[in-house]
């Protein structure tokens, strides 16, 4: 049965069911909404009839009117910074009110799991973005907006791709081989897709669930964390209209640039290589001198990229009908060049309330992107392999043209990459809509049920076309021109129906929900590969001489029940349980279902009488929490031994094979994840200084694990659960109001976590497990090991080279060391150099994360700075067996020059000796020779806006204007460009540089215009 | 009231159908339940275990380890552009994480797993008995092939009969030698009883032709000689070529001399042709000259390997008459890619290069085994049996078809010298000489001596002392370091 099936029905069962309302008496309210301190009318509260949903909003000037059923009604009236404030009607006309500010906004409304709950009566672990917090960030995702704001998530942009790469981790994430990616909300809709191509000018706020109280009820996806996204929905008011665009230019920050060889530098290595090896000097290499600088080719394929980005936002409403839409076109070039990104994006939210007790929405957003980005970002991509081409090749031809290739002798055949950027044809595009339709009818007084329908809808294409004009390393040129085009489509619909009914009875104040939910998923993939076209001229697949096709299809399906109970007594006990039940196709029929219950309590200490009166302490709560929340990231069939195809020929003939490809473990489950946390919450000095700390501890255990098993059984790996991790730690925020004047203030808020995670069982039988995108000689980069955090660093431990003959007799050595060459450590002690000697040699993991904003009011004029950072992580830099690869193929580092030429110049003993057969263990056993600490702390975003004054009968609302730089600066020791670097994102492959992509520095200019 | 009725009614709809609703099989790809049925899923996998030979015999690891680690070829020094794991196994400095050398491990393991899956469930399986014995006669064969390929490249090995279910039953020790040659011994017996001869069999399927001419190897290697020569006595039904030249061309695939060959075809887009006769050519701006395909550019790793030795060409006795020299090997002369190089005369091995339509994808067929082979092996049987006769007649059938004269001289030192001689030559580039090597207990002596005469020779600068120091270590491969470090009940042969 399909979703629209159900919703048919549901549609149907409430339009059945909705009854003549019983006659009461109606009533007209208007007054006045003031603040406290100025006595000034406060602009769009949110004044809403408690226990429906029906509400309005005041003007810019604080009047309103609404229309009420009841005359005995309770009016909730909330703003931003001010206290919230109950109002019973008791027949009144006209009621005007005073609100109180609070600058902490302690009764903010927080969007958690399947509701909403005030802040002051949470007990779990939340935090909440606004979308003003990140208003002013010129990146085109909001994830890299998050960045430093947020405790417990270390947001990390590892490469600057346009468009992409951004990592997210909640509370130190982490698992083996299933995944640790957040599970996104958006609007209730719990998307598959990912959230690069979400506009970030839709977003009205953030929710981060952390502890397990909060996740649970997302049960077997939330063991990574929640993230909840709210768009911006219309309110009954005047219309609005918003304005708001920036567009500035991109540049690669000096600090971090490969430091290569220049042409007269390079033309002396080769010469001092071939003189080594007792070959005869090229005579291009034999007077060094007579070359300058030749072509900086990092400088060749970057530039200046400009950024734009316009947001239009139109909105409008009455009591019965309110819609908001948002229009978003965002253009991003990429600093290298033919990179970019540019993105097309609407969403459109609307409410109807036919009925006081009937509220209908529908949400649409499409968008359409599109990026050029193919094959510049990470290993073998442009970025590093340009740096190897040669500094004596020339950029351009005598009459301006670019080259094709740019080769010196004795070096691999490499294309003029600047040209294969130019000329590859690179079309990726992707189409997404995300739409939910939802009806919450009001049964009784208190009581709702609600049904909502959601889709999640993406098409994407990716083609690449390599003509004879492009090339890559080690080819040149290609000869034969080919293609690639994958494509696929996928359709995800989640059906959800809740029930929720809340009731206050003599101080014990009860909200509880029921529901059950659909999801299912389906995806389609094509890969068609098209090779040996004739010529450049026609690019389509169709005229390719060669083409070979695959495609797969992928599914899944979830099914659950869930319920919550928030309750608490006098406001000041607070208690929240709830239970999620899961059945997942991804899982056999034995394990299939899993229960995910979760438990929180709090007290609000500073509203007891016992408590001294403290003048200094305004607000304090204490809470903890317990749950268990699940890992479904696994295969889709992965419990299926399947069969698949292994022809074979005989004669002339083809023979249709087939084979089992995998080892399944038909009673495979759930990883299930049980988290303790405690919390406090502190306001001091009325408010002025509010603190939030968090300790957690959480077991995963039954990991989902690919579990490498010996290839002589046939297969690779098993696909099982096994092995337990434990994580811990803590974090700390604090939001202070440094300054709070008239004209001028100043507000600071940093927070600081300290993650930490620890293998307690692995169950392999060798209990580690070698992974990563390092070398394969030693099987991988990371190893994960029992007693130690998941995926250190893992390699030879490089102790310089063997300086001499007498240093070389009296230490271990490899068969191929020479005098001169790297010098390993004998890890194991038995007197040979040999992949044994294999270790850990850092940690990827940082000791502490930290992220701190501060913002100034003066007048007219707004200030902000972002920083944040991260401490004690280790970064292996891979691209390093290129960039200072002794076989002189490549250009290389220039302090490649301090290399060991002889007993007598031993130099830094970071290189070692140019001796022919001897250089591949210092390249190709990756090791502490290229590993850097990589702490950093970044300045994350300055800000500087103006805001001018309007008059009341000004054609404006609102008008700012600003200028802002992204990524302003970076203090660390790393060499590299990007300290954040991260070429995988698995738990078990952190900490590569394999050359990525430049994160960009960023100037804008932007205006908010409101009418 | 009311609210019950909504919520029973949404509830049974979901609940009504949801096992179903969680059933998902994959769409794309069959499962168990419902294959190994009838008579067509037994074919399909039967040929499946066929297939990894093709992985492993258009691989680095099949000339590496059995060619180019022999006095028979060499790789072309590049200068440019060092991939070590083929050049360090011909030069004795390969290790246990040496790539290529793994290779040859996993493929032979992805036949013996299939083969095991198919002999686990065919015997509940309800079709025709002579198909089913056809179809066990194959799978038993391609098994004990593929531990007779392991079993002399890396000793006893662990020894996988049924098909692995779990990490614990994926995890097996190693076994001895000994335990190793029972099993290809009976599996290899059985097959013979069970398949059909060539002339009743699909052309490129095992045959008991094929079965007994493993068997007779098998034998031979374990030096019982007249145990080999029943075996191979029992290979009926072949001849030679008449020209040594025809025996290797993709028109005459599976000819009347052919006993089991791997097969390859091109322009078939499911990745089924050969790609091997390219690693065997220099690097030049032009392959099409010496591959006989149409053009292309190729990268360095992938072309300058398996070079023919002055040793070996100095030990065709008779160049201008025997036919194989000029079959067999090339010479190039011309510009090379590789810096401050150009190629004079360089000989490359030219007997697999023939006519195909897309760069990089030839349609050259492997022999493992043919008739000429099983004459050399009976001439060697009867020559350790002193019937030095027969030996010899067995063996001038193969001069006399190359075009060289009858063997006269007697003795059984010079007439087993003669026979290992004439594999050489006969087999030359059939992946048979460093296991003839091994096998004979020639390899220490004769590769010390041929490294030694490297080493002294300047256009070899580029070899270290460490290099050519041989013994009997080295006469196995490592088991794979990959493999060790996920079961460390396997026991790395001595030296690694």
């Amino acid at each position: 049965m399909g979703i629209f099936g159900q919703l048919l029905l549901v549609g149907l069962c409430l339009a059945h069911e909705v009854d003549p309302q019983k006659a009461q008496m109606a009533i007209n309210v208007s007054g006045k909404v003031t603040s406290s301190s100025d006595g000034l009318g406060i602009p769009a509260v949110s004044i809403l009839v408690k226990g429906t949903s029906t509400g309005t909003v005041a003007d810019l000037d604080g009047n309103y009117t609404i229309d009420l059923s009841d005359e005995n009604g309770i009016l909730v009236f909330s703003s931003l910074g001010y206290a919230t404030q109950e109002i019973a009607v008791n027949g009144r006309a006209v009621i005007d009110v005073v609100m109180e500010e609070d600058m902490q906004g302690l009764d903010e409304v927080v969007v958690v799991g399947y509701g909403t709950q005030s802040t002051r009566h949470l007990s779990s672990s939340v935090s909440r973005v606004n979308a003003d917090d990140f208003a002013d960030l010129p990146v085109a995702q909001f994830a890299q907006k998050l960045q430093g704001k947020v405790s417990g998530v270390q947001i990390a942009q590892t490469t600057g791709t346009p468009g992409g790469g951004v990592d997210i981790r909640i509370r130190g994430a982490a698992s083996i081989t299933a995944g640790n990616d957040p599970l996104f909300v958006v609007d209730g809709n719990p998307i598959v897709g990912g959230i690069s191509n979400i506009n970030p000018n839709e977003i009205e706020s953030i929710s981060v669930l952390k502890d397990a109280s909060a996740t649970a009820l997302y049960g077997s996806r939330a063991a990574n964390g929640v993230v909840l996204i709210e768009t911006k929905k219309a309110v009954a008011g005047e219309t609005r209209v918003d304005y708001n665009a920036y567009s500035g230019i991109q540049q690669v920050p000096q600090r971090g640039r490969p430091d290569m060889m220049n042409a007269r530098e390079f033309a002396t290595w080769k010469k001092e290589i071939a003189e080594f090896r007792g070959q005869t000097v090229h005579p291009d290499y034999e007077n060094p001198n007579e070359y300058g600088e030749g072509t900086d080719w990092y400088d060749a394929i970057t530039q200046l990229a400009p950024m734009q980005d316009h947001s239009l936002s139109i909105s409008t409403g009455t009591e019965t009908f309110s819609t908001t839409a948002t229009a978003g076109y965002l253009n991003q070039d990429g600093v290298i060049l033919g990179s970019g990104y540019e993105r097309f994006s609407l969403r459109v939210n609307t409410d109807f309330r036919p009925h006081e007790k009937l509220n209908i929405g529908f949400n649409v957003a499409p968008t359409y992107s599109q990026n050029t980005n193919t094959g510049v970002d990470g290993v073998g991509s442009v970025v590093n392999e340009t740096l190897q081409t040669s500094p004596l090749a020339p950029l351009r031809n005598p009459d301006g043209s670019l080259t094709l290739t740019a080769t010196s002798p004795g070096m691999f055949p490499t294309p003029n990459y600047a040209r294969t950027l130019r000329d590859r044809v690179v079309d990726n595009s992707d189409t997404r809509i995300l739409a939910n339709m939802f009806a919450e009818y009001q049964i009784a007084n208190g009581l709702f049920i609600k049904t909502s329908g959601n889709i999640d809808k993406g098409d994407s294409r990716n083609f690449t076309f390599n003509g004879t004009t492009t090339g890559t390393r080690g080819v040149g040129l290609y000869d034969i021109p080919f293609s690639s085009l994958n494509q696929s489509t996928y359709l995800s619909w989640v059906n959800e129906n809740i029930l929720n009914y809340q009731v206050d009875v003599k101080g014990h104040s009860f909200d509880a929900i029921i529901g059950f939910t659909t999801q299912k998923f389906q995806q389609d993939y094509s890969t068609i590969n098209a090779s040996n076209y004739p010529d450049d001229k026609v690019q389509t697949i169709g005229a390719a001489g060669t083409v070979t096709a695959s495609s797969d299809v992928q599914e899944w399906s979830l099914l659950s029940y869930l319920a919550r109970l928030n309750y608490n007594y006098q406001g000041k006990y607070l208690l929240s349980a709830s239970i999620r039940r899961d059945g997942s196709s991804r899982f056999g029929a034995e394990n299939r279902w899993g229960n995910f219950p979760s438990v929180s309590v709090g007290w609000i200490l500073s509203e007891e009488d016992f408590m001294p009166e403290i003048e200094a302490v305004t607000f304090l709560k204490l809470r903890t929490s317990y749950g268990i929340a699940g890992n479904f990231n696994i295969g889709n069939y992965t419990h299926i031994p399947t069969i698949s195809t292994a022809n074979y020929v005989f004669g002339n003939d083809i023979a249709a094979g087939r084979r089992v490809d995998n080892l399944a473990d038909q009673e495979i489950g759930w990883e299930s994840n049980k988290q303790f946390n405690i919390g406090v919450d502190l306001n001091l000095l009325n408010d002025r200084i509010d603190f939030t700390y968090n300790y957690y501890h959480k077991t995963t255990s039954d990991l989902l694990f690919n579990v490498r098993v010996p290839q002589a059984s046939g297969f690779s790996n098993i696909q099982t659960n096994i092995g337990e991790l434990q994580f811990w730690g803590h974090e700390f925020s604090v939001g202070s109001s440094n300054i709070q004047k008239k004209d001028f203030t100043w507000t600071t808020d940093f927070n600081i976590s300290f993650d930490r995670n620890q293998v307690m069982s692995m169950g392999t039988r060798t209990s580690e497990l070698i992974t990563g995108p390092g070398s394969g000689l030693i099987g991988g980069s990371h190893i994960t090991t029992e007693g130690q955090p998941i995926g250190m660093l893992y390699g030879m431990i490089h102790e310089g080279v063997y300086n001499n003959q007498e240093e070389f007799d009296n230490s271990p050595k490899h068969s191929t060391s020479q005098v001169g060459t790297a010098k390993f450590r004998d890890v194991n002690g038995d007197e040979v150099i040999t992949v044994d000697d294999a270790t850990i040699i850092g940690n990827p993991h940082p000791d502490f994360i930290f992220g701190m904003t501060n913002r100034i009011q003066y007048r007219d004029f707004d200030f902000s700075v972002t920083l944040s950072g991260t401490y004690g992580n280790d970064v292996l830099r891979g691209s390093e067996q290129t960039l200072t690869n002794l076989d002189g193929v490549f250009n290389v580092l220039s302090n490649v020059k301090d290399r060991w030429r002889s007993p007598e110049e031993p130099g830094s003993g970071r290189y070692g000796s140019l001796a022919a057969g001897t250089t591949y263990l210092e390249r190709d056993w990756w090791g502490s020779q290229m590993l850097y600490d990589a702490s950093h702390l970044y300045i994350n975003n300055i800000t500087l806006g103006y805001r001018f004054s309007l008059h009341d009968k000004s054609f404006f609302r609102n008008l700012r204007v600003y200028g802002s730089v992204q990524n302003a600066h970076v203090f660390t020791d790393y060499p590299g460009a990007n300290p954040q670097v991260s070429q995988s994102q698995a738990s078990t492959g952190l900490g590569i540089d394999g050359g990525s992509y430049p994160v960009p520095r960023t100037y804008t200019l932007g205006v908010n215009i409101g009418f | 009231m009311k609210i019950k009725t909504i919520l029973v009614g949404i509830m049974s709809l979901a609940l009504g159908s949801c096992e179903d609703f969680l059933n998902i099989p994959p769409e794309n790809a069959v499962t168990p339940e419902n294959f190994f049925q009838t008579e067509s899923d037994f074919q399909q996998a039967v040929d499946g275990v066929y297939e990894p030979l093709q992985d492993l015999y258009d691989s680095q690891a099949s000339w590496a380890m059995a060619e180019m680690r022999s006095d028979n070829t060499h790789y072309f020094y590049n200068v440019d552009f060092r991939f070590p794991p083929p050049e360090e196994i011909a030069d004795f400095l390969n290790g246990s994480e040496n790539s290529v050398s793994d290779d040859r491990y996993y493929a032979n393991y992805d036949i013996i797993a299939r083969a095991n899956q198919v002999l686990a469930v065919i015997d509940e399986a309800n079709f025709d008995q002579a198909v089913k014995d056809n179809f066990k006669g194959q799978v038993l064969f391609l098994r004990a092939m593929a531990y007779f390929d392991l079993v002399r490249f890396y000793g006893g090995v662990p020894l996988h009969l049924e098909p692995a279910t779990s990490m614990e039953s994926a995890s097996l020790p190693r076994s001895s030698e000994e335990e190793v040659y029972n099993q290809i011994i009976a599996d290899a017996t059985t097959a013979t009883t069970l398949l059909p001869n060539k002339g009743n069999q699909q052309a490129g399927r095992a045959t008991s032709g094929a079965a007994w001419t493993l068997l007779g190897d098998v034998y031979l290697t374990l030096e019982q000689w007249s145990n080999a020569e029943d075996a191979l006595t029992n290979v009926n039904g072949y001849s030679l070529l008449d020209n040594y030249a025809l025996i290797f061309d993709p028109a005459n695939k599976n000819h009347e001399e052919s006993i089991f060959e791997i097969q390859f075809l091109e322009n078939t887009s499911l990745g089924l042709h050969s790609y091997f006769p390219y690693y065997f050519v220099p690097l030049t701006d032009n392959h099409a000259q010496l591959t006989l395909g149409p053009s292309g550019s190729q990268s360095a790793p992938q072309s300058g390997w398996n070079i023919p030795t002055e040793d070996l060409l100095s030990a065709y006795e008779d160049p201008d008459n025997d036919e194989r020299f000029e079959a067999s090997i090339g010479f190039h002369t011309g510009p090379s890619l590789v810096s401050d190089t150009s190629y004079v005369n360089l000989p490359y091995i030219k007997k697999y290069q023939h006519s195909h339509s897309i760069f990089g994808q030839t349609n050259q067929n492997f022999p493992v085994y043919r008739y000429a082979e099983v004459l050399l092996m009976l001439a060697e049987a009867m020559n350790e049996q002193e019937r030095f006769t027969e030996a010899q007649n067995y063996l001038n059938q193969v001069r006399n078809r190359a075009g060289l004269d009858n063997y006269m001289a007697t003795g059984q030192v010079d007439l087993r010298e003669a026979i290992l001689h004439e594999r050489r030559i006969e087999l030359a580039f059939e992946n048979k000489r460093w296991l003839d090597l091994v096998r004979t207990g020639n390899a220490v002596e004769i590769m010390n001596a041929y490294g030694a005469k490297l080493k002294s020779n300047p256009d070899y600068y580029y070899l270290s002392s460490a290099t050519y120091t041989v013994d009997q270590n080295d006469l196995l491969f490592p088991i794979p370091f990959l493999e060790i470090q996920v079961n460390p009940d396997l026991e790395q042969n001595p030296g690694f």
